[in-house]
């Protein structure tokens, strides 16, 4: 048993072992605003579409949840995506993988558990070509135009819970905001007339992004068959400082999140969250610096696990949800809207010491004409020695 | 939502395991984000937009230089007497030997009865549509001053100092032509001479036309030659010997077109340089956004060169101006090169991009604003460009710059 557990950690370190990007979802919608909002979900949660996200220790976002880390824990999760881009005239086959989060957390004493975690926020990751033809100098040439953003915003947030009775866990959080994005954009000539001499142009910029928020948060145990979390942050305004000199802070939302989890059965349980981000406060920065106004936005997210499913011989948790979410930025003109399903699965190893889980979130996002289609496979492991 | 802690069964487990890390690394490695652009919905709010301009008034000081290559050192002799063109080649012969030693033998012998003298030519280049093409040969005083122009040549172009014709026939486009020359003509050498023939070379044929010879320069074929087929002395005089003569020294003289006061002028022979010293703004040195740039120069006259002669004229940047003895870039990457047919009379426009962009990076900020026209491959033919000098007004050196205008990199 020890042999095998220490082979599927290795293994599965192994696989997620590049440092962490800020990105989960490269979107083109990414585009515009601040980019596309992170998940910064464990696998886990995503199988259920995030519904447990508020009562899961490994996902950066209620504090308080950390209270469930029982001995030390490290986690991280790898998250391939594919999605199909539709422009209406074009469309694109895209795919890509990021390393969304990772954390550690360790109980210091009866009561607290302390954590650090790094996680996705803001996701600035998108490429666009364009192709045409002009008229220079008389000539017909045909170039290809090619803009491409690398980057984001990462949450590092320094969180801390504490058991104040056996019903109900207190937490909050320290973050840092900090990231930065490369964008670059080149136009690459072709010509019919080789005599012509047009050389290509590139040029780039690196932007970097700082800034800070807090975070507080609360679970309640109700009874043996329900429990509550509830869980608000507030951020800084967001920096962002170019490498051409030019500045610009953005206000940042406040959050909000609450969710009911209720076990009908043994071994089974199903959850409901719902959040709100107070995006419309960036929108008279965004506008300032020439973008379209933000919205706040809610989201909404349902999901069960059944623990003891058997399968293959063997019996293990499952999980399925479904997930709908806003997204402050306006697209080609439009809102943009996001909705998906989600199914998971755990593996456990060395009586629970080490889990795997994987998670497949397959859904659509859309404005106006333009859609995407996406299915992101989440692979966590975390580690509890 | 309780830990997960169902067992199953280990060897299952530990293959999806490895089948899920396997997954994950390869997708690791692998990116395609690139989507075709919606604009301008989906487009950066900034796109990249070009702009086209002409900047005249550049050239700041313009000065030509000649003598890179005399024609003496040229591997070709040029005959011509077309409009465009008139030249003469001048040919001193090294002293032919006046005795030698038979094999077998440690006595030398003199020269006695002189079968025959030949002499040979290697055509280059000719205009195969003309006809009755012949080469004359005319006698000159060994002693000519090489540096001997055109006209001052003339008085050897006389019918008493023709040596003979050489005939060069229809169908040899390029190759050796051989003559035997009339008797007696140049069978004896004077004794005030020392063995030494020179001659002047015209050509003549049913039109005005052009003809290219190897000179003995050339590396690849033998140039002119003479030969004498000569019997020793008597007793000795069942001797026979091949004496032969090349030249010492072998070039031409050509009448020079005039040129307007200031005129600038690359190639020919001897062969010139022009250098042009400008004065751009910051914004048309930009190692980034600067796509095309074109130098454009106005001819004052067709290019010249021997009938449908092609070549290259080429912008070069200076590294350090010198003067005449600028050093300049050893090839075009830092600058452009346009080809070029003998003849042609419209703008000749010469891609610089790539020398702009240089001038605009750091390793090439302190170069001088300058560049060398010169024709390649130089002193290879007569290929010339005769151009307007920054004097002109509207026909000066001036330059088309297309470049993007300063993208806007939106914060945030």
């Amino acid at each position: 048993m020890r042999r095998r557990t220490i082979l599927a950690m290795a293994l599965v370190a192994a696989a997620i072992a590049p440092a962490p990007s800020a990105a989960a979802d490269d979107s083109v919608f990414g585009i515009r605003g601040l980019g596309l909002m992170g998940r910064p979900l464990s696998a886990r949660a995503a199988g259920a579409g995030g519904a447990f996200a508020l009562f899961d220790p490994g996902t950066a976002l209620n504090p308080s949840a950390l209270g469930l880390f029982r001995s030390p824990a490290g986690w991280a999760v790898s998250a391939s995506s594919w999605w199909r881009y539709d422009g209406g005239a074009s469309s694109a086959a895209l795919g890509s993988t990021r390393f969304p989060l990772f954390g550690f957390a360790s109980p210091v004493g009866r009561k607290l558990t302390v954590s650090f975690a790094v996680s996705d926020y803001l996701d600035r990751s998108w490429a666009v070509r364009t192709t045409k033809d002009t008229v220079l100098r008389s000539d017909t040439v045909t170039f290809e135009d090619e803009a491409r953003s690398s980057g984001g915003v990462s949450d590092l947030r320094l969180g801390a819970a504490y058991t104040v009775s056996p019903v109900l866990t207190v937490g909050a959080g320290l973050h840092v905001l900090s990231g930065s994005t490369r964008l670059s954009v080149e136009r690459t000539f072709t010509m019919a007339d080789s005599s012509a001499t047009y050389v290509d142009y590139s040029d780039l910029a690196v932007t970097d992004f700082s800034g800070w928020g807090a975070s507080v948060g609360a679970q309640l145990r109700i009874g043996n068959r329900m429990a509550a979390s509830a869980t608000a942050r507030v951020n800084s305004r967001l920096k962002a400082a170019a490498t051409n000199g030019a500045t610009a802070r953005v206000s940042m939302p406040a959050e909000f999140s609450a969710g009911l989890m209720f076990a009908p059965a043994a071994r089974t349980t199903v959850a409901l969250s719902v959040g709100r981000q107070t995006w419309e406060r960036a929108a008279d920065d965004l506008e300032a610096a020439g973008q379209e106004r933000s919205r706040s936005v809610w989201s909404v997210a349902v999901g069960g696990e059944y623990e003891n499913a058997p399968l293959l011989g063997g019996r293990f948790p499952v999980r399925a949800g479904y997930r709908w979410r806003q997204l402050p930025f306006r697209a080609n003109g439009a809102t943009l809207d996001e909705r998906a399903f989600s199914a998971g699965i755990g593996f456990s190893f060395a009586e629970g010491r080490a889990v795997l889980d994987v998670g497949v979130d397959s859904g659509r996002r859309s404005a106006g004409a333009t859609s995407e289609r996406f299915t992101t496979a989440f692979v966590g492991v975390t580690i509890r020695p | 939502m309780r830990a997960p802690g169902r067992r199953w069964p280990a060897s299952f487990g530990l293959a999806v395991a490895t089948a899920l890390a396997v997954v994950a690394a390869g997708l690791g490695c692998s990116e395609d984000l690139v989507a075709p652009g919606n604009c301008p919905g989906l487009c950066p709010s900034s796109g990249v937009r070009m702009a086209d301009t002409t900047l005249a008034g550049i050239v700041t000081q313009d000065s030509t230089y000649v003598g890179y290559v005399a024609v003496s050192e040229a591997d070709f002799v040029v005959l011509s007497d077309t409009d465009s063109q008139r030249a003469i080649a001048l040919v001193r012969f090294g002293a032919r030997d006046s005795t030698w030693t038979p094999s077998g033998s440690d006595t030398a012998v003199g020269i006695g009865r002189v079968d025959s003298v030949t002499a040979r030519v290697y055509v280059l280049r000719r205009d195969t549509s003309v006809h009755d093409l012949r080469v004359l040969l005319y006698r000159m005083p060994v002693g000519f001053d090489s540096g001997m122009g055109y006209v001052a040549a003339q008085q050897y172009l006389a019918d008493s100092l023709l040596v003979d014709s050489l005939p060069v026939p229809d169908s040899v486009a390029s190759g050796a032509v051989t003559v035997r020359l009339r008797a007696g003509v140049l069978d004896t050498i004077p004794a005030t001479d020392s063995g030494v023939v020179a001659l002047a070379l015209a050509v003549r044929a049913s039109q005005r036309t052009s003809l290219s010879i190897a000179s003995s320069d050339n590396d690849t074929v033998t140039g002119i030659r003479l030969d004498w087929y000569v019997h020793a002395r008597a007793p000795a005089d069942t001797l026979a010997k091949t004496l032969s003569a090349s030249p010492s020294y072998d070039g031409f003289a050509s009448e020079a077109g005039s040129l307007p006061a200031g005129a600038l002028r690359a190639g020919g022979m001897p062969a010139s340089r022009s250098i042009l010293r400008l004065s751009l703004p910051d914004w048309a040195t930009d190692s980034v956004g600067l796509v095309r740039a074109t130098l454009i120069l106005t001819p004052i006259r067709p290019v010249g060169g021997r009938p449908l002669e092609e070549f290259r004229l080429s912008a070069r940047g200076v590294v350090r101006d010198f003067g005449a003895k600028s050093l300049v870039y050893s090839d075009t990457s830092a600058g452009g090169t346009v080809p070029l047919t003998a003849g042609d009379s419209g703008e000749v426009h010469i891609d610089v991009v790539r020398l702009l962009r240089e001038w605009g990076s750091a390793a090439g900020d302190s170069l001088p604003r300058a560049l060398m026209l010169l024709v390649e491959p130089e002193a290879s033919g007569m290929g010339e460009v005769v151009f307007a000098p920054a004097s002109a007004g509207a026909a000066a050196p001036r330059l088309r710059v297309t470049h993007v205008i300063p993208y806007v990199f939106g914060v945030p």
